[in-house]
């Protein structure tokens, strides 16, 4: 059951649920969970395919982890800017719809 | 005396330098600064020349060349910027340098109103620096790069004035035509290069003695010229040589390129004298002296000047009969005398053309000054039939007057009776003997042009002093008391050139005339010989020649009398005889000489319209339809159309977006899955 | 019994991995889909743990579960949306098509997995290879926190260049978020600028 295989269908199945939610729904606060989510997914399947060639290679292992680090980093940032939007278009609209934002080019 | 060679470039340098200075700083040095400058780096040129003039007659070299630095070096072609004073060029270079610098310190009086003093002294300056290059070029590019900014200045001082639409169409006006001449030019500079492989004027001249040379081996011209290798050399240098003189047509305002001239007067009036009568429209005849034996060799060309010179100064001489414009008349009759210079490089006499340039620089820049003074004590009133009487009021003016026409009529020992005399004897002996021994009806002809020209130019400057001083006044009763004699500088310019006038004749007194005081018979032809240009006529005795030259001079001396009595009296006891003539028999004859023979019409059908129709249609098929339809506005219209179209995909509209974001990962994925299957 | 427990851990974390992300997706107050996230990303950090990968796992629980998901509990509050101010979850046919394509790219990513020849080869996460005895003259192996002196030392030599380019990125995010967040204090400036030039006159102004 522990296997690369599955770790990947886990992956895939999160990555998909992501997409449904980013395309889905018009909650901007979800729609951003839903992009970590994504990014959560794209995470384990870089830590698996990391730790399934360990076994050749102790780096392969090494860049995986660093590469799901980076991410981790990228997603910290995304959150505070797009959050802080989000802030923002709550204040001057009262309104956290994805299809509001579009108020923004005037 | 030493003279270093390298002072030859101060020559037109030094007016360079003034044309900078002017141009930069002179609005802001003030009025004194510029006309220091102005005045004194010309006088400055003028005393180098002269200085160079007594070391080139000092010393048994043919001239001092100095080569300021090389300019183009491709292959064969070898072009430096080099200067080079020679006889020709050292006569051209005190003409413009002595005439210039008397004309730069009267305008410093006829311009002093003036709100763009010190732009019309850089332009003059500019003017000088190009004419000295133009006549001091030691091959015909430096010539070429001096005749393009002569023709430049031109334009810029005849629109000098540019708030009066006029004035800038006489500009274009003189560029325009000027640039018609300038293509002959070029062909022709392009032809001399593919025949001599060279556009040097000593090497082209070395070219030249070894066609003329038969024995000569065929490898000493430019061997690499296969295209020319079934056209004659004869044929070759013709074309040549009418090239060169199309070009020369242009400049110094021969038929058919001469209308702009009398417009060129838009001018302010020194500029007239300068430009428009004593220098640059010499330049066609300076060039065809420079290549006096390239003309040589091709007499159909020589046939075709010739016919040119004598037409011109017969159409230009009729015009001037009738106009009333005083700066008109004076053009007119610039166009006249040069008519006549080129007549006498059609017979052969280059000296006695060259001799016509100086003279006629003296007394045509007095009369064009001595205008200029009228015309500034009118308060810029030009025309004649509001003048008269002003004797009286401008007594010295009167006087230059006076002097000018005597000169230009060609009385006695005034200077234009030398140039004149020697040009119409030139006809008369190639009309009368033959230069082979063979008498043509053409040349008859066209010397009976010329001796008519002589009268008629007698008669319409002593018809203009009529009008302008003598007789009852015409003046605006308002005008009257504000008439005045210029000041400053103005009337020691005149007295100059007035000196010039009357004893310029001294520098090539003919043979025939040795006897006169300061002449003697070692002083005869001393301008021609300087030059080298003088050909003595051969093939006759000197007793014959003598007879021939008396009685050219007495029918030339009788027709100027004739004329200059006619016009006394005409314009004096006789003016109701005229006054009968011009409204009743002459009426036609006069209203076509009014209307200049119609030559501007005649431009405007042949030329003008069709080339407005022309332009007509290509602005309509190619600016409005071609370029602004299909490619500037195609263009607009195809980015437009995929802006329509990519608008409405930056909807701002954030699902949107993602939706699209998500199909376009969705195919990816799917291309990067088919590429793995297909590859595993 | 080792590998029991890993194989049984694994799968009840997977699955209920799988059922908060449906959660996380389809709750309607945003309260709940954070909270649902937070499960969610603490299974993922189980399965770090399963794979070896500790410092990641510790990473995961202290960087998203507690800086991440802290920040976006604390904007919900903030907001605090609900009832009308709730955005209205639009019709079917939006829902359908962002399933539609979800679901493609499932089935897309489900059949290159199961299609993959070469997956079999690692499926069962072999044996690691040896962690190095030391790593730069440092004892690699002193403790029990598996390789974490290696992947170290291989962030800061071989991957530097991306740390530091990630560096540069959260910096800029910080400075981005201040300036957002900075905005309303500036207007106010601006206005009594505006008030002390219409009171003072436009020639002081230019003075200053």
């Amino acid at each position: 059951m522990f296997s690369l295989t599955s770790c990947l269908y886990i992956s895939a199945f999160l990555f998909s649920t992501g997409v449904y939610g980013v395309l889905g729904r018009r909650n901007i606060l979800v729609v951003l969970m839903s992009l970590e989510l994504m990014l959560n997914a794209v995470n384990l399947a870089l830590v698996a395919f990391g730790r399934a060639y360990a076994a050749q290679d102790l780096a392969a292992a090494h860049t995986g982890q660093i590469f799901a680090l980076m991410v981790i980093a990228v997603a910290a940032a995304e959150a505070a800017v797009g959050l802080s939007i989000v802030l923002l278009v709550w204040r001057r609209w009262q309104s956290i719809d994805v299809r509001d934002l579009c108020r923004m080019h005037g | 005396m030493d003279f270093n060679p390298s002072l030859l470039a101060l020559i037109p340098i030094l007016p360079l330098i003034g044309f900078v200075l002017n141009g930069c700083f002179g609005n802001r040095m003030g009025r004194q600064f510029v006309s220091i400058v102005g005045c004194a780096l010309p006088i400055t040129s003028f005393v180098i020349a002269f200085r160079a003039f007594q070391a080139l007659r000092g010393s048994e070299s043919e001239a001092i060349r100095h080569t300021l630095f090389e300019w183009i070096h491709v292959g064969s072609f070898q072009v430096d910027m080099a200067f080079t004073f020679d006889g020709l060029s050292a006569v051209m270079c005190l003409v413009v340098t002595g005439i210039g610098s008397l004309i730069h310190l009267y305008s410093t009086g006829y311009m002093r109103g003036d709100k763009s003093y010190a732009r019309f002294f850089a332009y003059l300056n500019l003017f000088t620096a190009f004419m000295l290059m133009l006549v001091l070029g030691d091959n015909l590019l430096v010539l070429f790069v001096g005749w393009e900014g002569v023709g430049l200045c031109s334009y810029l001082l005849i629109g000098f004035w540019h708030e009066d639409a006029a004035n800038c169409d006489a500009g274009r006006k003189a560029f325009i035509f000027n640039r018609v001449g300038d293509l002959g030019f070029l062909i022709g500079v392009f032809l001399i290069f593919t025949l001599f492989g060279s556009v040097n004027f000593a090497e082209i001249l070395v070219g030249v003695e070894s066609i003329s040379d038969v024995t000569a081996p065929a490898s000493s011209l430019n061997s690499a010229m296969p295209m020319w290798g079934t056209v004659a050399i004869g044929t070759l240098i013709t074309a040549i040589t009418l090239c060169l003189f199309v070009g020369a047509t242009g400049k110094s305002a021969q038929i058919p390129l001469f209308p702009w001239l009398p417009d060129a007067m838009a001018g302010p009036t020194p500029v007239s004298a300068l430009i428009h009568a004593a220098t640059m429209v010499t330049s066609g005849v300076y060039l065809c002296c420079r290549l006096m034996p390239l003309f040589s060799l091709s007499p159909q060309t020589l046939g075709v000047i010739a016919a040119i010179g004598a037409c011109t100064a017969l159409l230009a001489a009729l015009i001037a009969l009738s106009q009333t414009d005083i700066k008109k008349v004076l053009a007119y009759s610039t166009v006249s005398q040069l008519g006549y210079m080129f007549f006498a490089i059609g017979m052969g006499a280059y000296s006695a053309a060259l001799f016509h340039v100086v003279t006629h620089a003296f007394f045509k820049a007095l009369l064009f000054l001595g205008s200029g003074s009228v015309i500034h004590a009118m308060h810029h009133e030009q025309d004649m039939r509001k003048m008269g009487g002003l004797r009286r009021q401008l007594p010295f003016t009167h006087l230059i007057f006076i002097i000018g026409t005597l000169a230009i009529a060609g009385v006695p020992f005034f200077s234009g009776f030398f140039s004149k005399d020697e040009i119409l004897f030139s006809g008369f002996f190639a009309a009368f003997h033959g230069h082979d021994g063979h008498v043509h009806f053409q040349d008859q002809l066209f010397w009976g042009m010329a001796t008519l020209t002589a009268g008629l130019t007698a008669f319409y400057m002593l018809r203009m002093v009529a009008l302008t001083f003598w007789g009852k006044s015409n003046v605006d009763d308002k005008l009257v008391d504000h008439v005045h004699e210029p000041g400053g500088w103005m009337p020691f310019s005149l007295a100059v050139l007035a000196v010039l006038s009357v004893f310029g004749g001294i520098l090539n007194v003919p043979e025939l005339l040795h006897w006169l005081p300061f002449v003697g018979e070692e002083r005869t032809f001393l301008l021609g010989n300087f030059t080298g240009l003088h050909h003595a006529h051969t093939g006759i005795d000197l007793d014959a020649l003598h007879k021939l030259e008396w009685t050219s001079l007495i029918i030339s001396v009788g027709v100027g009398a004739t004329g200059l009595a006619a016009a006394w009296y005409l314009y004096g006891p006789g003016r109701a005889l005229l006054d009968g003539f011009v409204n009743g028999a002459g009426k036609k004859l006069v209203r076509i000489s009014e209307n200049k023979f119609y030559i501007d019409e005649v431009y405007q059908i042949l030329i003008v319209t069709p080339f407005q129709f022309a332009s007509y249609v290509m602005f309509i098929l190619i600016d409005r339809f071609l370029i602004d339809g299909v490619m500037v506005g195609g263009s607009a219209l195809v980015v437009r159309s995929f802006g329509e179209f990519f608008r409405r995909m930056q909807s701002g509209f954030v699902p949107a977006y993602l939706l699209t974001f998500g199909c376009g990962a969705l195919v990816l994925l799917f291309i990067m899955m088919s590429l793995l299957n297909g590859a595993g | 019994m080792e590998e029991f427990l890993k194989h049984s851990l694994f799968g009840l974390s997977g699955l209920l991995g799988v059922v908060c992300a449906v959660l996380v997706v389809t709750r309607k107050n945003p309260i709940y889909s954070a909270l649902f996230l937070i499960v969610l990303l603490g299974t993922i950090a189980i399965d770090f743990f399963l794979l070896q990968a500790e410092f990641l796992g510790f990473m995961q629980l202290l960087v998203y579960a507690g800086a991440i998901m802290v920040l976006f509990l604390f904007v919900i509050m903030l907001i605090n949306p609900r009832g009308d101010s709730l955005p209205d979850e639009g019709g079917a046919t939006d829902r359908w098509v962002a399933f539609g394509v979800a679901l493609l790219i499932f089935s897309l990513l489900f059949t290159a997995i199961a299609k993959s020849p070469r997956l079999k080869e690692f499926d069962s996460f072999p044996g690691m290879a040896a962690v190095p005895e030391t790593v730069m003259g440092t004892p690699a192996r002193t403790a029990d926190h598996g390789s974490l002196t290696a992947f170290g030392y291989e962030m800061f030599t071989t991957h530097l260049f991306v740390f530091e380019l990630t560096s540069i990125l959260v910096l800029s995010a910080i400075v981005g978020a201040v300036h957002l967040s900075l905005r309303p204090r500036r207007r106010k400036r601006e206005e009594t600028e505006a008030a002390l030039d219409s009171s003072h006159g436009r020639e002081e102004h230019a003075h200053v």
